[in-house]
């Protein structure tokens, strides 16, 4: 057993020494490389205006890290303490700042220093990760012969003859083809790239606009035969009330079919009314839309609607006798209905069209009417 | 109100020989009176036309919007045996030359009928008083 240890031991023995050989050799060759540089650069033969390039620079500062931190273990393995330091003189702005020391806590320094600028480059790297990407995209891929110069994979600015060259080809943006050949390597899935568009939600039917009404010139327009003659007056208006409305239209016809056979049409209740307000409706000017409008229309509210808003109407409609109505009016109304209707004072009524139902307004007038009275 | 003016305007007159009868579209202006009765119309419309005013039917008279102007129909018959011949029942009741049917009580009749549809044959007869009470 001792034996075969003595033999491997002698094999590592021989082997540690030909290793050894070997480092010094290499490292006798490597200082000789070395110093003809440094003597190159000393004369200024190589050119170092623009320093390092971002991509070699990273792989520099890792392999000073790896050196650094080899060091640094080899420092503790000896039992050297981090403090010990001996740092430059100079400040770390200064360019002509000499090399650190070669102590542990120096190592230390140097660590941290290649680690900030990795972290730095590593940022600059993203920025400029497009272009970087194309390249090596560009270098991946077989050489395309260029029959024109103008389709350059390495060109950084958007190529608008490119997008015809696509076209030509046969393939889209979307197609599977092309990106199949290109990026399946990849095994990354890259979305097709289209324009972004707004999104507009779709008009619901309860929520469309209700467009104005027509104007009367239009509507006019639409039921007079200009190749007729007509009468014009110097007002503009006509002799004739033009017809504004499909409404207007269809009553006129009923009124003649009337009058023609000698009949009153037959029609229900609500045809009826519908028919009373429309007329009413046209009488006064407005378009006859009883059939689409609760209430009143555009005539009759357009022409009274102010006296009929100021009258006081109750909700609930004729209550018993006359007398009922007065001791029902004569009733104080609610706190919330009071204050509403209280701000005629000190809020200017600039939005309505006339007075609203006030409580006392004859009383107010008497009131002022008197103190007037008392002051002449 | 008597005293307010009243002005009668006839307009598509026609002759109806068929129907022995003249027709025509009356419109009649009453500004500050709420309308005419079809009374008095007939008599003004008799007076117009030189006829009697029992031969007068106004009908179908309604107001336009805003009061003063009514717009109906007026029929003159030459005789009276072609307006008993002509007529529709209910105007000949309107104007008096016939008399409303009696009117019966619907109610009962209703309720007759519903009584009379549970039995049978003569005993329908029967179910012509309620059933008594009590009983």
């Amino acid at each position: 057993m001792s034996i075969e240890t003595e033999q491997q031991s002698e094999i590592n023995m021989d082997d540690l020494a030909k290793s050894l050989d070997e480092i010094r050799l290499s490292m006798s060759s490597a200082r000789e490389a070395i110093r003809s540089l440094q003597e190159k650069v000393d004369r200024g033969e190589l050119d170092t205006r623009e320093g390092i390039s971002l991509l070699s620079v990273k792989s520099n500062v890792m392999l000073q890290y790896l050196q650094n931190l080899v060091l640094l273990s080899a420092h503790r393995a000896l039992g050297h303490s981090l403090a010990d330091r001996t740092p430059p003189s100079e400040p770390f702005i200064d360019q002509k700042r000499g090399a650190r020391g070669s102590d542990a806590g120096d190592r230390v320094d140097s660590m941290i220093e290649s680690r900030l600028a990795l972290e730095k480059v590593k940022l600059m790297e993203g920025k400029m990760k497009y272009q970087i990407d194309k390249l090596v995209r560009a270098a991946q891929e077989p050489v395309k012969s260029t029959q024109d110069g103008s389709i350059d994979p390495l060109a950084f600015r958007p190529n608008p003859a490119a997008l015809m060259d696509q076209e030509s080809e046969g393939g889209g943006e979307g197609s599977d083809h092309s990106d199949e050949g290109t990026q399946a390597r990849d095994g990354i899935y890259r979305p097709p790239k289209l324009a972004p568009m707004p999104y507009n939600e779709p008009t619901r039917g309860k929520d469309k606009k209700r467009r104005g009404p027509l104007p009367t010139a239009l509507s006019s327009l639409a039921q007079m035969d200009l190749s007729m003659p007509h009468m014009e007056s110097t007002s503009g208006l006509g002799s004739t009330p033009a017809l504004m409305s499909g409404r207007a239209k269809e009553l006129q016809r009923m009124t003649e079919f009337e009058e023609e056979n000698f009949t009153r049409l037959v029609m229900k209740k609500k045809d009826a009314k519908k028919r009373a307000q429309d007329e009413a409706d046209i009488a006064l000017g407005g378009i006859g839309g009883a059939s689409t409008r609760r209430g009143r229309g555009g005539g009759l509210d357009d022409e009274f609607g102010d006296i009929l808003r100021s009258v006081g109407r109750s909700r609930s409609g004729v209550v018993g006798d006359g007398y009922e109505e007065l001791r029902q009016k004569s009733k104080k109304a609610s706190v919330l209905v009071r204050s509403r209707e209280r701000d005629h004072d000190d809020v200017p009524e600039g939005g309505e069209d006339g007075p609203r139902q006030r409580k006392r307004s004859r009383f107010e007038k008497a009131v002022k009417s008197s103190k007037k009275r008392l002051r002449k | 109100m008597a005293d307010a003016p009243v002005t009668i305007r006839t307009r598509k007159f026609i002759t109806n020989r068929l129907l022995a009868r003249r027709q025509f579209v009356v419109d009649v202006l009453h500004p500050s009176r709420p309308n005419v009765s079809k009374a008095e119309l007939s008599e003004k419309l008799a007076a117009i036309y030189k006829a009697d005013k029992a031969r007068v039917v106004p009908f179908g008279f309604k107001t336009v919007f805003g009061g003063g102007r009514s717009t109906g129909f007026a029929l003159i018959y030459d005789d009276e045996a072609s307006q008993r011949k002509f007529e529709p029942k209910y105007r000949l009741i309107r104007s008096g030359l016939e008399t409303a049917p009696v009117k019966t009580n619907r109610k009962l009749r209703k309720e007759r009928k519903n009584r009379a549809k549970k039995l049978r044959g003569t005993k329908k007869a029967k179910a012509a008083e309620p059933p008594k009470k009590g009983k």
